[in-house]
């Protein structure tokens, strides 16, 4: 079995009389330490697709799995505990708390879940080690995509969930931010998954998994990911 | 295209309340509750103002009241009616009579006549009186069922009372309100127990009265009661009344002056004429009954005579008569003495002789037994010396073993010293042989050695023979025979040696022997020495005998000897006993002879005495006759006697009435003298309508509300503008993007403002509506019955609609909301569409202060958290605190309102008055009958007080009010506490008064003012105020008894007393005991009027109710609004926690943490800040009669507290499961 594995995952919101189909018979899987990029336009359900897989959303038919455990099958309470565990986020508006210091950010998260990484090394591997006093009004847009992306990483997931990380950066920054996802990933061997609608981006995968209209079109392994700083777009 | 756009915003403004439901409904809410609170307090005192105005008008109660002490004629009252200004005017009676219902005591009671005009009343129940003997019962202190009664006029009333009464009871047929006692006080009076109970309407005929006691007046035209103006005209028309009226008083005066001194002068002449004849007919009386008198006398005199001879010859026999009596018992006694003389000297020989008797036989048996005792001690001490004897010839037998065996030892000794000797010779012998014998052997031995070779060898060469020896005696061997004289001396040696050693065996033999000699003697020289010991031995024992037997005979001897004395003691006893036998036979002798003459004696004067009664027997008869004759003529004078006295009492009877009649005239003449001197000055009173008590109260009664409202309304109004603010502010912030939109569309500032000012305006626009309608029916509605407590007149209260305050109310809530929302919406409008359009920059974190201090690292994460959130959002901070604070203050408000009136019940009752029992009596109470009801009651009391009380006016600077008058002697300690504070009053001194702390605020009286007291009769008191002591319930003035003697030149009428009782008394029993002592008129028990006193405060319970539940509502409202707003505020950061795994729990605490610890900062702030808020409500809330303290107890904060912190988490449980709700991936979807 795959590290990740999604089967004829379907999503389906009921407004009032409406049915939407935010996601139908999606099926993909992912192997562990890859960097995936999921991949397609806006309201494909790539963001559906994620939520299911961090256990912030319930899915309406299909199964998914990670590392053996079926997600799908779990309790509210049991994703909560899942939330707290095996997963790690990242948004595209970093989501920190605004009245926290990066360094409290990153141990809000860590002193709620099982085996946290020192929440100042953690912030000195992404770079913003004397930073760390800092509240979020005072660090710029991709420093506090750092901050996010470490308190994402000092919970030690199984699984990194980044949601268009680079959409509110600059594309320098966006491409330093890249960077050390794609960098976290070859050192420490985690399992990533970015979401973004830039197709440029498929170069720095392993896997890539397309969407369209809330199903999954194409899955293909890049033989040659390429390094980030490689890639323009 | 100006419609659609209306329409769009119309459209989207009914979304935006849609969407907000929540919060559009608690900002309607709280206006609700602030406008229904204020317009409710304001409305309820001008609605109680109009009830009163209502039945004031309904009823026609007077304006003015017309008093003189000679009341009013009917030509009076027709001409002050034509007075110019007066409405209505009509006369009327009103009259404090002692009345008494079936089985109850008396009570004082004001009967009034019912009007027809002014004052008149409502018939509650029943029926108008229609016969002049039936009348109304006082609605508030009666129910149904008094009516049919009957009540009787009291004997105790003076006569004049019981005059102006056409009859002497009246039925009750209804009950009736007045406006003349619109509260439950009755007012006083200077009959019974000073106080009327109630009131009895009876038509004017039932009355017999030929004025009127007072004249009442109505003003022409309206006037709104409790207004200067009204009270202006009253005062106008009074004193304008003053100059029409006093003619009349003074007119009237003079008329019944002339009338009485007409009457009396008639009266006069009548008795001076009654007093000549009854002189006249008086002598005549009294000489025939002196004639009368006389013959009796006579004839009772000669019988006086007869009887002294009769009884003259009564006293002869029964002086005879005695004599004999005498004699016989002269006789009887002789005859007694002899018997016991003769028995007794009988008896005393016959002592003697049994005496003798028995002497004689101890004698004899002493002497035999002394007898035996000498023989068995002769035989005894024979045995002894048989003894003694047998014993000396065994010692003797001893002595001579002991001598031989003495001598067996000398010969023994010698041989064994004979032997000892011996002994060591024979050694000696033996030492020399075993010295000798060696050599002896050795030269026996060569010898034969020789010898044997000689024998061999006889011939043998001489240095052949070996070794010779050198033995003494040996021959020389140049002898020839050598050999053979060797031969010779060798055998000598040999015999030699075997002659040593036969000598040594015999040695050896004999030592043997004398050894086991020596043996034997010694052995036999021990059993000497045993025997001797045992023999020596026996001798002791022996000799110890014979002295033990020798002593025994010594002892003996003394007793012997003794017993030798003894007998011959007894013997001349013996002697003695025989001489004693023959005097007792000559002595028994001589008495038969002297008693046989004695008898004889006695004989002869019984014989003598029989002779002397028969004669006494025959005087006597003759004696009886002669007094049957002196009887017969006794009863006769009796009779006439008799007949003479009831002749002559008869006749001073009727000179006794008739003096008692001539007397009684008199003293009605001289008490009418005294009357018609007495008749006073005209005095004229015109009383208006604010001299009327339940008027005059109601409108302070009133007050307390309007206190009440002064307060509270501001508060809430504040309070909804904070929840206006947060709203509004909320919803600015929430819609900024579509306000950046609208703007960048074209929409002008205003048009957008319009939407919010339309949300938060309609929210005010229905509250208010919501809040004025139902606040001004519910709470007159509710306070209203409270009052009717105390106010019995009307048991629906006039609702009113008070259209300038409502519009106040409008006006202030929605130009305040308005304002609110505009200064939320001005600062986001003045921005540009660009600025609007992109998310607002979040609130800049930041460091406090807080965290450099050392604590801070201590804190958990989630409390460092909670604390930095606290102090982020000042406009929360602020909100909650005020909102939560505010909340708490009014809890404590409350609750302390509560605290305030129960616990002067409980202070005035356990602090102030301790007395058990309040007695009034029927009579002034001299030290005599104090003395006695103290004998009565003393078991059961502690300690009883008498003093005097009643009611009287209290003036100072205008004001006048009804208190309770107290004068005592005493001190009034224990049974009431007088202290200010700490310091104890002492009683006041003369001139001087001590007045209660509720009158003294009311009338703004401060120690050392002068003060007026004037008593029911108008007499008046001019006093300095010594203190002013704490009291609560009623109003006293206490003077001392000096200051009524000085002032009023009298004694102060003592008719009452307090009861101090044991403390394992019950209240009740000793109360009815008293109640049922003679003389006492009325007690009321203490703990009645606590019990009173608390139900009255169970009226201010509602407007604590009220206080309380508004509160409550207002604290949950706030606690609804903040939280929900700061939930909304902050949705992303929640899901963003949630995201990270926060479980339902930790988020609950990560919100509510902070909720609480402000909860908790505004409940601490609301504790202090309600207890000025207390202070303050309660300085504006007064009771006439009842005087409060602002005071709140500890529980109450506690109370206040729990019930914010209760509100406070139910709030927060309720939100608990919307935190649960918010959709994670909804709220962190992308900014709009």
């Amino acid at each position: 079995m795959a590290f990740v594995e999604f089967h004829d995952v379907s999503k389906t919101y009921h407004m009032g009389e409406v049915k939407i189909h935010a996601l139908r018979d999606a099926s993909f899987r992912v192997e562990k330490g890859e960097l995936v990029v999921i991949v397609g336009p806006s309201g494909a359900g790539k963001t559906t697709l994620l939520n299911i897989l961090g256990g912030m959303d319930t899915l309406s038919e299909g199964q998914v799995f990670l590392d053996g455990k079926e997600v799908s099958a779990l309790s509210s309470k049991q994703l909560t505990q899942y939330r707290r565990d095996d997963v790690g986020f990242v948004f595209q508006f970093y989501n920190l708390i605004g009245n926290l210091t990066a360094l409290e950010n990153v141990e809000l998260a860590n002193q709620i879940c099982a085996n946290p990484l020192d929440a100042e090394t953690v912030l000195g591997n992404v770079g913003l080690a004397d930073r760390i006093h800092n509240f979020p009004s005072q660090l710029s847009g991709g420093e506090q995509q750092r901050v996010a992306i470490a308190r994402a990483l000092a919970k030690n997931p199984k699984l990194l969930l980044c949601d268009e990380p680079t959409g509110a950066l600059d594309y320098q920054t966006g491409k330093t931010i890249l960077k050390l996802l794609q960098d976290t990933g070859r050192t420490t061997g985690m399992t990533i998954i970015i979401i973004t609608h830039n197709a440029a981006l498929t170069d720095m995968a392993d896997r890539v998994i397309k969407v369209k209209n809330g199903t999954v079109d194409t899955v293909y392994v890049n033989p040659n990911p390429k390094d980030i700083s490689e890639i323009e777009w | 295209m100006v419609m659609k756009r209306k329409n769009m915003m119309r459209r989207n403004l009914q979304q935006t309340i849609r969407k907000s439901a929540g919060r559009y409904l608690a900002i309607v809410a709280i206006i609700a509750l602030g406008a229904g609170l204020f317009c409710g307090l304001r409305v309820t005192k001008v609605d109680m103002v109009a009830t009163v105005q209502e039945f004031t008008d309904r009823q026609n109660m007077f304006d003015l009241q017309l008093l003189n002490p000679f009341g009013w004629t009917e030509d009076n009252v027709s001409a002050i009616s034509s007075v110019p200004g007066i409405g209505d005017a009509e006369g009327g009676i009103s009259l404090d009579v002692m009345l008494r219902m079936d089985d109850d005591k008396d009570k004082a009671y004001k009967l009034i006549s019912i009007p027809e005009s002014v004052n008149q009343v409502s018939l509650v129940e029943g029926r108008m009186p229609s016969a002049p003997n039936e009348c109304l019962a006082d609605n508030f202190f009666n129910n149904s069922s008094i009516i049919g009664q009957e009540i009787h006029v009291s004997d105790a009333n003076d006569s004049d009372t019981r005059e102006r009464l056409a009859y002497d009871s009246y039925t009750v047929v209804g009950l009736a309100a007045t406006p003349l006692y619109l509260n439950m006080q009755r007012g006083s009076t200077s009959i019974g127990t000073g106080s009327i109970s109630n009131y009895f309407y009876i038509p004017q005929d039932g009355f017999s009265l030929d004025f009127f006691t007072e004249i009442n007046l109505t003003l022409s035209g309206d006037y709104q009661v409790y207004t200067d103006e009204y009270d202006q005209a009253m005062d106008d028309m009074a004193e304008h009344l003053k100059s029409v009226c006093s003619p009349m008083a003074d007119h009237r005066r003079t008329d019944i002056l002339s009338q009485a001194e007409a009457e009396y002068a008639d009266g006069l002449s009548q008795y001076e004429d009654g007093c000549r004849e009854f002189e006249a007919s008086k002598g005549d009386a009294l000489q025939q009954l002196a004639d009368a008198e006389q013959q009796l006398k006579d004839g009772e005199a000669e019988l006086l005579q007869n009887q002294q001879l009769l009884e003259n010859g009564k006293q002869q026999i029964s002086d005879a008569l005695m004599e004999i009596a005498k004699n016989r018992e002269a006789l009887r006694l002789g005859w007694e003495q002899l018997k016991t003389e003769k028995s007794s000297a009988y008896a005393e020989l016959d002592r003697a002789e049994s005496d003798l008797d028995r002497n004689s036989a101890q004698i004899t048996i002493g002497l035999n037994q002394v007898n035996a005792g000498l023989s068995q001690f002769q035989s005894g001490l024979t045995q002894i010396d048989d003894g003694l004897t047998q014993l000396d010839t065994a010692i003797a037998q001893i002595d001579e073993g002991l001598a031989q065996i003495r001598d067996g030892l000398d010969q023994i000794d010698s041989a064994i010293v004979q032997l000892e000797d011996g002994i060591p010779k024979i050694d000696d012998g033996l030492a020399k042989l075993e010295q000798t014998l060696p050599l002896l052997n050795a030269a026996a031995d060569i010898s034969q050695k020789i010898l044997d070779y000689l024998k061999e060898n006889p011939n043998p060469d001489l240095p052949e023979i070996p070794n010779l020896p050198e033995i003494p005696g040996l021959p020389n061997p140049d002898q020839p025979d050598f050999i053979d004289q060797l031969k010779i001396r060798l055998q000598q040696v040999i015999d030699q040696r075997n002659a040593a050693v036969s000598k040594q065996q015999e040695l050896i033999q004999t030592r043997a022997e004398m050894i086991s000699q020596l043996e034997a003697a010694r052995t036999q020289r021990e059993a000497l020495l045993a025997e001797q010991a045992e023999l020596e031995q026996k001798r002791a024992a022996l000799s110890s005998q014979r002295d033990d037997l020798q002593a025994q005979k010594n002892d003996l001897m003394p007793q012997y000897q003794s017993l030798l004395a003894a007998k011959q003691e007894l013997e001349s006893s013996k002697s003695a006993v025989d001489s004693g036998y023959q005097q007792l036979a000559a002595r028994r002798e001589e008495a038969d002879r002297a008693f046989s003459e004695v008898e004889v004696e006695l004989q002869n004067g019984e014989q003598q005495l029989t002779d002397a009664q028969n004669l006494v027997h025959q005087k006597q008869l003759e004696l009886q006759e002669n007094e049957q004759l002196l009887n017969d003529a006794r009863q006769q004078i009796d009779d006439g006697r008799a007949k003479y006295e009831s002749e002559k009492a008869s006749a001073l009877q009727k000179i006794e009435d008739a003096q008692a009649e001539l007397d009684a005239a008199g003293a009605d003449l001289s008490e009418a003298r005294s009357k018609i001197d007495s008749i006073g000055k005209a005095s004229l009173y015109i009383l208006t309508r604010n001299t009327n008590p339940g008027y005059v109260v109601f409108e302070s009664d009133s007050d307390i509300i309007a206190g009440v409202a002064k307060i509270f309304p501001v508060f809430f109004l504040s309070v909804a503008a904070l929840v206006c603010i947060t709203t509004m502010t909320r919803m600015v912030d929430e819609e900024r993007t579509q306000i950046g939109i609208l703007k960048a569309l074209g929409y002008s500032s205003f048009s957008i403002m319009g939407k919010y000012m339309a949300y938060s305006g309609s929210a005010a626009l229905i509250g208010c509506a919501a809040g004025v309608i139902a606040g001004s029916i519910i709470f007159p509605k509710i306070l209203w019955k409270a009052y009717c407590i105390m106010y019995g007149f009307d048991p629906s209260i006039t609702l009113t609609f008070d259209w300038g305050t409502c519009a106040a109310i409008v006006l202030s809530y929605t130009a305040l909301t308005l304002f609110v929302t505009w200064y939320c919406c001005h600062r986001e409008l003045s921005n540009v569409p660009a600025e609007l359009i992109r998310p607002k920059s979040p609130t800049a974190g930041k460091k406090l202060f807080l965290e450099k201090l050392l604590f801070w690292r201590k804190l958990s994460f989630l409390n460092k958290v909670a604390i930095r959130n606290i102090f982020r959002y000042h406009q929360r901070l602020a909100m909650m605190l005020l909102g939560i604070g505010g909340c708490t203050a009014l809890l404590v408000t409350g609750f302390g309102i509560k605290d305030s009136i129960s616990g002067i019940v409980d202070y005035q009752f356990e602090s102030v008055t301790h007395y058990d029992q309040a007695v009034t009596f029927e009579e002034i109470q001299t030290p005599q009958l104090q003395q006695q009801f103290h004998a009565a009651f003393d078991e059961v009391s502690e300690g009883i007080l008498f003093c005097h009380q009643s009611s009287i006016d209290l003036s100072f600077e205008d004001q006048t009010k009804n208190i309770t008058f107290l004068v005592s002697d005493e001190p009034l300690e224990p049974f009431m506490s007088l202290h200010s504070g700490e310091q104890i009053l002492p009683m006041p001194d003369n001139g001087e008064v001590l007045l209660s702390v509720g009158v003294a605020e009311v009338l703004g009286i401060e120690k050392g003012d002068q003060i007026v007291l004037r008593s029911s009769d108008l007499k008046q008191l001019h006093l300095t105020v010594s203190g002013i002591f704490d009291n609560h319930v009623y109003n006293y003035a206490i003077v001392s008894g000096d200051t009524l003697r000085s002032q009023w030149g009298q004694e102060p009428e003592i008719k009452s007393a307090f009861v101090l009782q044991t403390p394992d008394s019950d209240v009740h029993e000793v109360g009815a005991a008293i109640s049922g002592y003679d003389g006492v008129l009325n007690v009321l028990v203490n703990q009645d009027t606590a019990d009173q006193v608390y139900s009255m405060m169970d009226a201010m319970d509602s407007i604590v109710l009220l206080v309380v539940f508004c509160a409550g509502l207002l604290a949950t409202i706030v606690l609804y609004n903040l939280t929900n707003i700061n939930i909304k505020e902050r949705i992303r950061e929640i899901a963003t926690i949630k995201v990270l795994g926060f479980n339902a729990r930790e988020t609950g605490s990560y919100v509510f943490k902070e909720n609480l610890a402000l909860t908790f900062m505004g409940m601490i702030l609301g504790l202090a800040g309600g207890k000025l808020l207390h202070a303050a409500v309660m300085s504006f809330v007064r009771i006439d009669m009842v005087w409060f303290d602002s005071i709140v107890k500890p529980t109450s904060y506690l109370m206040a507290a729990l019930l914010t912190i209760a509100a406070a988490l139910a709030v927060d449980f309720v939100m608990y499961f919307q935190l649960n709700k918010i959709n994670m991936a909804e709220a962190l979807k992308s900014v709009e």
